[in-house]
């Protein structure tokens, strides 16, 4: 009659390995949650719960395309003038960054499927150092010369502006080089550009550095959550019969790479 | 009764063989995965390849191609590469529909905000005639005082004219490589009939930025090498017939 798990289906909710017989791996002796009928709701419903929030993720990236098609439609030449100062290699060779990792969170989950335990761990710590590049890119090739002036010197977009450094600024005993007249190109009233062609380029950093700040910051999270995912797979809490940790982790990194996918067209590419 | 149900609890007693299609967990092999990347890695490298093409286009024969095709081929691109990430590495192709939906219901929302927020974007000096004009961030929004202005004026009062130009030559003539990879006049705003203010019909309504479209002739990379005199409020107004 019921279809709620009876007493001889054992106690649900949390690790039921009490005995110290029972020499399963964690997940295995995974029992859903005391709400669900099944694990399969259990796993369906985190799922759909997930998507929903993806939804709400998806509602907050759209306000700022939003601002980004609204202000390209009024101020084109900033735009235009924003977009030929990001260099688009840097913006492809993140795009590849972000698209190989989610290809090894995908492969990750394969790997707990199959149990394949020591494969899906490295996957992880792959997209995990995947995603801390993706940053260090930005960070260190993107935000801090357009910021601040400064470039590491062995940034290959230092090379044009050498007549522009000014050594006595120099920092971190020459790793760190200053360029005199790149930085301030900084959003609002933070902006101290002096080059600029279109007055509304305040505008144009102010939506460049909200979109990919915000998308930044995403990067973070998705990491937190990968390393976690990481930390409990080593002690076998993820397998075929239970990884909705990961799975939830995977569709979250990959929100961050759908986001991207539109970001760097519309910054990097479209002039 | 119970014996049915039971066979859907001891969800991980099962050997590592039936998991896949009995309780919905799909497996996507990992050559679907594999061949997904690729065409992932192809359509970046070939949005990429789309842009430097018109500009190389635009360069060669030095004709003007429109705005849209640049727009419409890059989204296409992304479009296609994010249902290819929806559907196979976030597995909605295989999963209850009812995410797909939900999706989609917010692709929905998405357009309705966007087309909600532009429908006044014609319209805006209906009213009050200032609304229909650019906004200049900083100042009093006309352009005097803007953050641009003062930034401009502060670095021309440390470093003095003669510095000022000497660092502006450096500074701007970067985009060889940098940016679209083109030179100066890659981008379709110099190329092009430069709109200001609102774009469409509002032609009346742009104010001191207007400037004759016919006069944004083609300009090449030779020009860093000539002074830079004009006033920044005429963005890429240069003279025709530089070639």
């Amino acid at each position: 009659m019921s279809t709620y798990p009876t007493q001889s289906s054992g106690q649900p909710g949390g690790q039921s390995g009490g005995a110290a017989a029972d020499a399963r791996p964690l997940w295995a002796r995974y029992k859903f949650g005391h709400h669900f009928r099944n694990s399969h709701d259990e796993f369906e419903a985190s799922k759909f719960g997930f998507w929903l929030f993806l939804s709400t993720e998806v509602l907050l990236f759209a306000g700022i395309f939003c601002a980004y098609a609204l202000f390209r439609a009024m101020y084109p030449e900033a735009w235009a003038e924003g977009s030929k100062a990001l260099d688009w290699k840097v913006g492809t060779i993140n795009t590849v960054v972000l698209l190989v990792s989610s290809f090894t969170m995908a492969y990750a989950i394969y790997c707990f499927q199959t149990d394949k335990q020591e494969r899906a761990r490295r996957m992880l710590v792959i997209t995990f150092f995947a995603g801390l590049t993706f940053l260090l890119v930005k960070f260190g090739f993107e935000y801090m010369p357009k910021w601040s002036g400064y470039f590491f010197s062995f940034d290959p977009a230092l090379s044009k502006y050498t007549a522009n450094i000014v050594p006595e600024q120099a920092k971190l005993g020459g790793l760190i080089q200053f360029v005199e007249g790149y930085g301030g190109k900084r959003p609002g009233k933070m902006f101290d550009y002096p080059f600029a062609s279109s007055p509304q380029m305040p505008i144009w950093w102010a939506v460049y550095y909200s979109g990919t700040v915000i998308h930044a910051s995403h990067v973070v999270i998705g990491m937190a959550l990968i390393a976690r995912a990481w930390w409990r797979a080593r002690k076998g809490h993820y397998g075929p019969g239970h990884y909705t940790f990961v799975e939830i982790t995977g569709l979250y990194w990959h929100l961050v790479d759908l986001v991207w996918i539109f970001l760097f067209p519309l910054l990097y590419l479209i002039h | 009764m119970s014996a049915s149900v039971a066979s859907h609890d001891t969800h991980g007693s099962h050997g590592s063989g039936d998991h896949g299609h009995s309780h919905g967990h799909v497996i996507v092999p990992p050559i679907t995965l594999g061949t997904i990347l690729g065409l992932l890695l192809f359509f970046t490298l070939l949005t990429v390849g789309v842009a430097q093409l018109e500009v190389w286009i635009m360069d060669y024969f030095n004709i003007v191609l429109p705005g849209w095709i640049n727009i419409v081929g890059a989204m296409i691109i992304a479009t296609v590469k994010c249902v290819l990430v929806m559907a196979f590495f976030m597995q909605l192709r295989y999963d209850n529909p009812i995410n797909t939906i939900v999706m989609l219901f917010t692709i929905l929302c998405v357009a309705l905000f966007l087309v909600f927020t532009s429908l006044d974007l014609l319209t805006r000096d209906r009213v009050y005639a200032d609304k229909g004009k650019q906004v200049i961030p900083g100042g009093s929004g006309d352009g005097t005082n803007s953050f641009a202005t003062i930034a401009k004026k502060k670095y021309e009062d440390k470093w003095g004219a003669e510095k000022f130009a000497a660092i502006k030559s450096v500074i701007k003539h970067d985009s060889h490589g940098h940016g679209h990879g083109g030179h100066e006049a890659s981008n379709t705003a110099s190329r092009s009939r430069t709109v200001t203010g609102l774009t469409g019909a509002l032609s009346t309504s742009v104010g001191a930025h207007g400037h004759d479209a016919k006069h944004d002739g083609k300009h090449d990379g030779h020009d860093h090498a000539k002074p830079e005199a004009k006033p920044e409020s005429k963005p890429e107004a240069k003279p025709a017939g530089a070639h």
